[in-house]
């Protein structure tokens, strides 16, 4: 569940924008602001549960998209705080602070493993091929104009029971909440985006850059 | 030169029975010396290897030295954000006969890793590696025998983690503690579309780590306390010691990146540890790593005395080549 929230949270981020009528337009309008960003960077904070346990999560992320390059570090919960995964095109790092290893994955057989985890993040820069598992729809919107809120509902096309909700206002065309529901209609997580910022200088090398003292795996 | 490259790599392929994968190889060379032969010749070490083969969906090595052959395997599944597993098996047998077996294998899922080790051997690690004996980790030193590990560590919090373990063979031994640290920050300067109500945005300068525990077995019993600091450009500071009735030990090391050309890598080491039984109880080295045309360059000298007081010294130098990958069908020269 906390996966599938944070893929679907990392899909609304990258959803720039425009001024749109419908689901379709946002995603299309979204999907070619999120190409003229040189990147993107925001923060995902919130509550998620598993089972009866509720936690917390937070995370932080930053992409630059012509690159499909992404960053996540997780601040939360603890058993995957300093965590880090870094992906690009042709592979996937991931450090895990616990034992201060750095393991280094083709995209290939990372995306053959993706299944497992639920999140294949080769495809994080991507947000066409992500939104293609997923029919979205446009539930409506609130505030005056200039300032609405859309809110969009996500449900994937494999006919997987629930639903995400996101909204994203039109101020600055960014993702504000997400909230992911299950097939009875309970909340599962309910996170908000905050410090979402653009065109911030972010380069490639710090995306990348991991512990120097880590022990390198590759797989 | 590519075209030399390529028959290299059909050769060393070949010689593993590997051929129609897609992959990057790299080529190791390495020659030593050390005191304490009765000869140049017994005094000198030359090893060429060949790794990062994938064989069975995990990575192969070979190599020929001139005291053995040695081959290994390890295999990874790495599952972002949540962990990986890797195991890896190693093997070598000298020209006298003598067997080096060794295995490992890593778990982390969550707050939770585990590890677990093993080896047998008919010969020492110094018929093997002659450097062996001066590393920073202690090596059993025995002719024969067999060594087991295990350790779990558990993620208590964010900046503390539980840690138990045991070593078995020679000494068998146990060992618990915790392990916390203090990030120091330093908090960044407003930008100008930062929300003015958001909490000011930090970065980490350095990290203090601490550990404290208790180690016991078999000739050794004592409490366990360390420190360490570490910085994000990769330098680290490190001093362990352990202090009871009739045992003492004292570890420290300093590494750096980029101190010594660009992509460099610099580790100085020393370690008297007179409780263990079985390893050098005095040991110490420099490890040094730079990058150098399509591969890596690695100097390492280290000494000590061993378990019957001889002071000893050896140096090696190795390169890395790493070769270019290449898609199958096109190694034909």
């Amino acid at each position: 569940m906390t996966i599938r929230t944070i893929t679907l949270t990392l899909v609304a981020a990258l959803l720039g924008a425009a001024h749109a009528q419908t689901a379709q337009d946002i995603v299309s309008k979204v999907d070619a602001a999120q190409r003229a960003a040189k990147d993107i960077s925001f923060r995902l904070a919130g509550t998620g549960s598993l089972d009866t346990t509720s936690q917390k999560l937070d995370l932080l992320v930053r992409t630059i998209p012509a690159q499909n390059l992404v960053r996540v570090q997780f601040n939360a919960p603890d058993a995957l705080a300093d965590n880090i995964v870094v992906a690009d095109k042709t592979e996937v790092r991931q450090y895990l602070y616990l034992t201060n290893q750095v393991t280094v994955t083709s995209a290939g057989k990372a995306a053959d493993t993706a299944g497992l985890t639920g999140l294949d993040f080769t495809q994080l820069g991507n947000t066409a091929s992500l939104l293609s598992g997923y029919n979205v729809k446009l539930l409506g919107s609130t505030g005056a104009a200039g300032k609405h809120i859309y809110q969009l509902e996500a449900t994937p096309k494999s006919g997987a029971s629930g639903r995400t909700l996101v909204w994203i206002s039109e101020s600055g065309w960014r993702p504000t909440r997400l909230q992911v529901q299950d097939g009875g209609g309970k909340t599962l997580a309910d996170l908000t985006v905050s410090a979402f910022k653009t065109n911030a200088g972010l380069t490639a090398a710090a995306l990348r850059q991991l512990p120097k003292d880590a022990e390198v795996i590759r797989q | 030169m590519n075209r030399c490259l390529s028959w290299l790599r059909v050769g060393l392929l070949s010689a593993v029975g590997v051929s129609g994968a897609a992959h990057a190889a790299t080529v190791d060379f390495g020659v030593a010396y050390h005191s304490g032969g009765t000869g140049v010749l017994d005094s000198s070490w030359a090893r060429v290897g060949a790794g990062g083969m994938r064989v069975l969906g995990g990575t192969a090595t070979f190599g020929v030295s001139t005291r053995a052959v040695d081959a290994g395997y390890s295999r990874s599944l790495s599952l972002p954000p949540l962990g990986a597993v890797t195991s890896s098996t190693a093997l070598a047998v000298t020209y006298s006969g003598g067997v080096r077996f060794t295995s490992r294998a890593n778990a982390t899922a969550g707050p939770i890793a585990l590890s677990a080790g093993g080896s047998y051997f008919t010969t020492s690690a110094t018929s093997v590696d002659p450097l062996a004996a001066w590393t920073a980790t202690p090596t059993d030193l025995r002719g024969s025998g067999w060594t087991a590990d295990v350790t779990a560590r558990y993620r208590v919090s964010r900046t503390l983690v539980a840690v138990l373990g045991g070593e078995f063979g020679s000494q068998a031994q146990g060992f618990a503690g915790v392990e916390g640290r203090r990030d120091l920050v330093r908090t960044l300067p407003p930008a100008e579309d930062d929300d003015p109500a958001a909490p000011p945005e930090t970065e980490i300068t350095g990290t203090i780590n601490w550990r404290v525990g208790a180690r016991a077995g078999r000739d050794v019993l004592g409490a366990t306390a360390g420190v360490s600091y570490s910085t994000p450009s990769g330098v680290n500071v490190s001093m362990d010691a352990l202090l009871g009735p009739s045992s003492l030990g004292l570890t420290a090391g300093v590494s750096a990146a980029d101190v010594l050309g660009v992509g460099s890598t610099l580790r100085l080491y020393g370690a008297y540890e007179p409780w263990r039984t079985a390893s050098a109880p005095l040991r110490a080295g420099v490890d040094y790593g730079v990058p150098l045309g399509s591969g890596t360059l690695t100097l390492t000298v280290s000494g000590g005395r061993d378990l019957a007081g001889q002071l000893g010294f050896g140096a090696r130098i190795g390169y890395g080549l790493d070769l270019p990958p290449v898609a199958p069908g096109t190694d034909t020269p």
